[in-house]
């Protein structure tokens, strides 16, 4: 069992968080232990629950609730969980927030019912249900594997406009990438949207990075539908993917080995201040086509992305600091870190190295994240849907 | 923060493949909205029209600013104020004028670039286009929908309607035009079950006649009948010019029959019109041969819904192919600038990222020039912005003379030209186009009678040594041209010395100008003796600049800065004349005591062996001096001479063959290659004064030397050796068999005053040897 939880004492009458976790076999009592770790100080207002999908998780989430009580509960299913003690698997992480300081409201929406544009609409509107605080944030939790998720950004950002950023990440499911989980209360529930509008008497400040270059000469993206390539230069784009990567023949037909191989070649498509990366998360060898966790439109250009671990570790510095420059100077009350798995793929044993850097900015506050698959960081302009990337948010 | 290359085309193909998947009016309308702000990076935007916000996107639902987005729809860069971001840049865009609508977009923090709003414009262009083309195609979509209802026959209704929907299908996923209008065609064939259908075009360069575009069952004996008509003719022709359904059911007696179908025995024919934007341009035919076919209701409902979707099909053809249009003209115009026509910024970008792309494969070398006028502020407000732009389109023409057919020129803004010079072989090709340019540019324009003469300052950029990314090499070419504009100087190479310390530079550079104008440096002198005898053979002479406020500014200082700033022609030509003319004082003055071949060293730059008139100028100066050319000695360093080799052994040729000396300076710290070095008209090797000082105390620095004057007397040359500090340095030289010696042992650099009186103390320095 992994535990943390510093409080700063100075604005512990006003607003705090902390860590809770577990590895306990059983999901009921590891959810309870992660809770119970959790919620050690007063006025707890939302509980964030990362866990592997090993879990039975309706009964893990019985166990949190269980100990939480009224306390609201948001969570999703992991590819991998943070916590300040360093990277884990097959566990679960919670944080919670609380204090006087904190006003939070949740809200879920199944994607399925009005598409992922309404479902980011109508879970963001829980923003207006919030107590007057000088700072917000909208947190939203999706499932990456279920569309273009820029759609989720595209409906929060409808109704909140550019005063209230959103950040995020979407659920995993162990690599399996197959069906990801979100959590809102005692609900398990696949295809939505959840979030937790977050107001705050102290600053939130949000970093993103991802730290891969386009190498190469770029391909032209000449079919697509959604997330789903179709053809790169007029060619089937597995074929056009793997030949340019001068990729193993092994991988046309094997789909395990095929993400983890695409994990650390993503794709790029370039924008006005830089390049966005493009994680392809697998491949329909029938059809030929490659399925990226966002969406390259017909037409665009797209480079293959290149990082190594100096890249990826130098954008978990930049991320932090970033998030932390927004803090006015105060120390965090904890920092919440949303990691693409693909960086995980990249840094392999690395990211004990990235989870202590994370830690080391922390300065003792506490730490909980996911490994995800695609992030969600919207600070300024539409764009807020990320792959590849780190986004921290950090809790003055 | 500046867009990446490519970006501008990209950003229109994702625009237009968003309009074009748009189902309606109001979807592509806020779809745009999200897209340009997606591409823009703005933080907010909106649509107004009439008074009216038709979309917005930033704004919380019921915080949206009606009257700001007004006042910033009306005022270009009125500005706004976002909650959370305070006050924000924006831009207002027409979309339709006739409709009155207009895009704004706000952004926090970074203005919008002319480009971008170029960029914008060409949006709003194919904006414009969709949008009419989404409600053209939605009047279609209505009269279909309205006309499928008086279809009676169920069965009818749904073998049409299957028909249609296909044919919708077609023409949402642009199959090609033709195929649709076979797939016309043959649907109404099957569906109305008569032997001709046919489908026929009024054509645009010949507006009396229409054309047969798809048919169905036309017997090939009357095909060419079939092919051309006069408008008017037949039941087609007349359903164009009565823009309605006609149906004739006893062709042979109708008195518009065309005489070869009533006398192929047609019996029965209708045709109702086709449209494009609303006027009848073609029509569409079914004709029968069997006796007593009439049409029902429910089939001329069928024909005219079968035109009604080769309108559509046709429409839709048009408009995409107007916005295909629209898209080319705004590429071009947003990687063109408006004024000259010649590429903008982020077309020099894109090409000059695509040089690089290409120099690094092919391992070439790519410059980029940046040129900017000197007067033309001037020009403009003294003449006005008229006389200014036309200058301004003049110029382009005038700089393209000068350029090889494969170089890119680009107006960046303002008075800025810059030029990129792909697959060079180095800087001397860059400096010759540089000097080619600004010379045309100094032949005087005539502008509207007025006779105009501007001169411009160049920046020199090159890769991959000064940069590998087209944003890197303009700056740096932007640094240069910025140096030469304060020093007055043409072309400036970029050098990383320049991006040092820029102000402090920039006014050193300009003092030197004016201490190399007003005579303000000093020569000092070092002789050099012959180590065997000790008699005093020549002297270096040596520049230095005694600066009012920063004291003696040593030449490492100030003569890199001159090397890159085209100040070292000048400060070369002052030295060889005083030097000669110090000489020639020395020589009247001190008559016979004098030795009348003491020889004058001078040190040369690499940028005077990339100049072709350099020894035309020492010819000069030795004719203005009046000292022979065999007492004037070159140094040229190693690394100067391998700069350019082939270049430096033509000039170094000429130079010997005045008579002139040549001395390879810094003998040993270069890479010259030996059979080069033989090849070479050079007289004299000086050994570096690195391996001279040290020669006593490091057993390798003392083979080093030997091996040098080996080398040289092997190869028939001369050697000197530099910085000999003491006694011992000299006698070990002079048993190695080195010729002369140059150093602080014998006389340290002097003012000219002081080394007449040092020549007549040391008695040709007999002294020197013995002490």
């Amino acid at each position: 069992m992994t535990t943390s939880r510093v409080l700063d004492h100075q604005r512990a009458t006003t607003q705090w968080a902390a860590t809770g976790g577990s590895h306990d076999p059983d999901a009921g009592r590891a959810g309870a232990e992660a809770a119970g770790t959790a919620l050690t100080g007063d006025d707890p207002k939302l509980l964030v629950v990362f866990a592997s999908d090993i879990y039975e998780l309706t009964r893990l989430l019985d166990g949190v609730a269980d100990v939480a009580g009224d306390v609201p509960v948001i969570g999703c299913s992991t590819a991998g969980e943070i916590a300040a003690a360093g990277p884990g698997t097959s566990g679960v992480v919670v944080m919670a927030l609380g204090g006087a300081g904190f006003s939070v409201a949740t809200a879920a929406a199944d994607a399925d019912a009005h598409g992922l544009r309404q479902a980011g609409a109508d879970v963001a509107a829980s923003v207006a249900r919030l107590d007057d605080r000088p700072h917000k944030v909208m947190l939203l939790l999706s499932d990456g594997l279920g569309g273009d998720q820029q759609e989720v950004v595209r409906g929060a950002h409808r109704v909140l406009g550019a005063e209230v950023p959103l950040v995020g990440g979407c659920a995993g499911d162990d690599l399996k990438m197959q069906h990801t989980f979100q959590f809102h209360g005692r609900s398990v529930m696949e295809h939505a949207v959840v979030g937790a509008a977050i107001g705050s008497c102290g600053p939130i400040g949000i970093g993103v990075e991802h730290g891969w270059r386009a190498v190469g000469e770029p391909m032209v993206v000449t079919a697509s539908d959604g997330n789903r390539v179709l053809a790169l230069d007029d060619q089937p784009a597995l074929s056009a993917y793997l030949q340019r990567l001068d990729a193993p023949a092994s991988l046309r037909g094997d789909a395990e080995a095929f993400t983890r191989f695409a994990m650390t070649h993503p794709l790029g498509l370039s924008r006005r201040s830089g390049d966005e990366v493009r994680f392809v998360a697998g491949a329909d060898f029938a059809e030929q086509s490659l399925n990226c966790i966002a969406a390259l439109p017909q037409g665009s250009l797209a480079w293959i992305m290149e990082g190594n671990r100096d890249s990826v570790l130098e954008a978990t510095n930049v991320a932090c600091q970033s998030a932390l420059a927004e803090l006015d100077g105060r120390p965090p009350v904890g920092l919440l870190a949303f990691d693409c798995i693909a960086r995980k793929g990249v840094l392999g044993d690395g990211i004990v190295a990235e989870v202590d850097q994370i830690s080391g900015f922390a300065a003792g506050a506490p730490v909980a994240g996911f490994y995800t698959y695609g992030e969600i960081a919207r600070t300024r302009g539409v764009n807020g849907f990320h792959n590849q990337t780190l986004v921290v948010v950090a809790f003055g | 923060m500046s867009a990446p290359s490519g970006w501008a085309t990209q950003q229109l193909a994702e625009f237009l493949a968003v309009l074009t998947s748009a189902a309606d009016d109001h979807d592509a309308v806020v779809d745009a909205l999200e897209r340009l702000a997606e591409s823009f990076e703005a933080d907010a935007g909106a649509f107004v029209r009439d008074g009216e916000v038709v979309a917005s996107l930033g704004w919380a639902d019921g915080c949206v600013p009606d009257a700001d987005l007004f006042a910033a729809a009306a005022s270009d860069g009125a500005g706004i104020v976002l909650a959370g971001m305070g006050r924000c840049e924006t831009v207002a865009i027409p979309v339709d004028r006739d409709e009155g609508t207009t895009l704004v977009l706000a952004r926090a923090g970074y203005r919008f670039t002319a480009e971008e709003v170029g960029l914008l414009r060409g949006m709003a262009r194919v904006l414009a286009l969709g949008l009419r083309l989404l409600g053209t195609v939605a009047a279609e979509r209505r009269q279909v929908e309205a006309n499928r209802d008086l279809v009676v026959s169920l069965q009818e209704r749904q073998a049409l309607l299957e028909r249609l929907s296909r044919i919708q299908r077609d023409i949402s996923a642009r199959a090609p035009l033709q195929e649709v209008l076979d797939a016309i065609t043959a649907g109404a064939a099957e569906l109305l079950n008569d032997e001709v259908v046919g489908l026929r075009l009024v054509d645009e360069t010949d507006p009396d006649f229409m054309f047969m575009v798809s048919s169905v069952g036309v017997a090939s004996e009357i095909e060419d009948t079939y092919e051309r008509r006069p408008v008017g003719a037949g039941v087609g022709g007349r359903a164009i010019v009565e823009d309605c359904l006609c149906v004739v059911e006893e062709y042979q007696d109708w008195d518009g029959a065309i005489e070869a179908f009533a006398d192929d025995g047609l019996h029965s024919a209708m045709g109702a019109p086709v449209h494009l934007g609303g006027r009848p341009i073609g029509c569409l035919v079914v004709a029968s041969h069997r006796r007593g076919r009439v049409y029902s209701a429910a089939e001329r409902e069928i024909l005219v819904a079968f035109a009604e979707h080769a309108s559509l099909a046709l429409n839709d053809a048009r408009t995409v192919e107007a916005m295909n249009k629209a898209l080319d003209d705004a590429t071009h115009q947003a990687m063109h600038d408006e004024l000259t026509g010649l590429p903008n910024r982020a077309c020099f970008y894109d090409r000059t990222d695509q040089a690089l792309r290409q120099a690094a494969r092919d391992g070439t070398r790519t410059a980029v020039l940046l040129f900017d006028l000197n007067r033309f502020k001037e020009i403009n407000d003294t003449l006005g912005h008229k006389y200014g732009d036309r200058l301004l389109d003049a110029i382009g023409p005038r700089i393209r003379h000068g350029l090889r057919d494969g170089d890119t020129l680009a107006r960046l803004g303002g008075d800025e030209f810059c030029v990129l010079l792909p697959r060079i072989d180095g800087l001397r090709t860059a400096l010759q186009v540089a000097e080619r340019v600004i010379a045309l540019l100094e032949e005087p324009f005539e502008i509207d009678g007025m006779t105009l003469g501007v001169d411009a300052s160049c920046g020199i950029a090159t890769a991959p040594e000064d940069g590998g990314n087209a944003d890197l090499l303009l700056q740096r070419a932007d640094v240069a041209m910025y140096v030469a504009k304060d020093t007055h100087a043409n072309v400036v190479s970029y050098d990383d010395e320049l991006n040092v310390n820029t102000p402090a530079r920039l006014a050193l550079l300009g003092e030197l100008r004016t201490a190399i104008a007003h005579n303000q440096l000093v020569l000092h002198y070092q002789p050099k003796a012959a180590l065997e005898s000790g008699k005093i053979q020549g002297v270096e002479a040596l520049v230095r600049w005694q600066h009012p406020i920063l004291g003696l500014v040593p030449p490492d200082r100030f003569i890199p800065l001159a090397e890159h700033t085209g100040l070292i022609k000048a400060l070369t030509t002052w030295v060889l004349d005083s030097a000669l003319g110090q000489l020639r004082q020395w020589q009247q003055q001190t008559g016979d005591a004098f030795p009348t071949d003491l020889s004058m060293a001078i040190n040369l730059s690499t940028r005077s062996l990339l100049d072709d008139s350099f020894p035309a100028e020492v010819g000069a100066a030795l004719e203005r001096s009046g000292v022979a050319a065999d007492l004037l000695e070159l140094e040229i360093t190693e690394s100067a001479i391998m700069a350019d080799p082939v270049r430096a052994h033509r000039l170094l040729t000429e130079l010997s063959a005045f008579g002139v000396k040549l001395s390879i300076d810094d003998f040993g710290t270069g890479y010259s290659s030996l059979a080069y070095l033989k090849n070479l008209p050079v007289d004299q090797l000086k050994i570096d004064r690195s391996f001279v000082s040290n020669m006593r105390n490091d057993a390798n620095d003392a083979i080093i030397v030997r091996s040098v004057i080996d080398l040289g007397h092997n190869l028939g040359l001369q050697t000197i050796a530099e910085g000999i500090e003491d006694l011992d340095t000299w006698h070990q030289l002079t048993s190695l068999g080195c010729d002369s010696a140059q150093g602080f042992f014998l006389a340290r650099p002097m003012p000219a005053a002081d080394f007449s009186a040092w020549l007549a103390a040391t008695a040709c320095c007999a002294n020197a040897a013995s002490r």
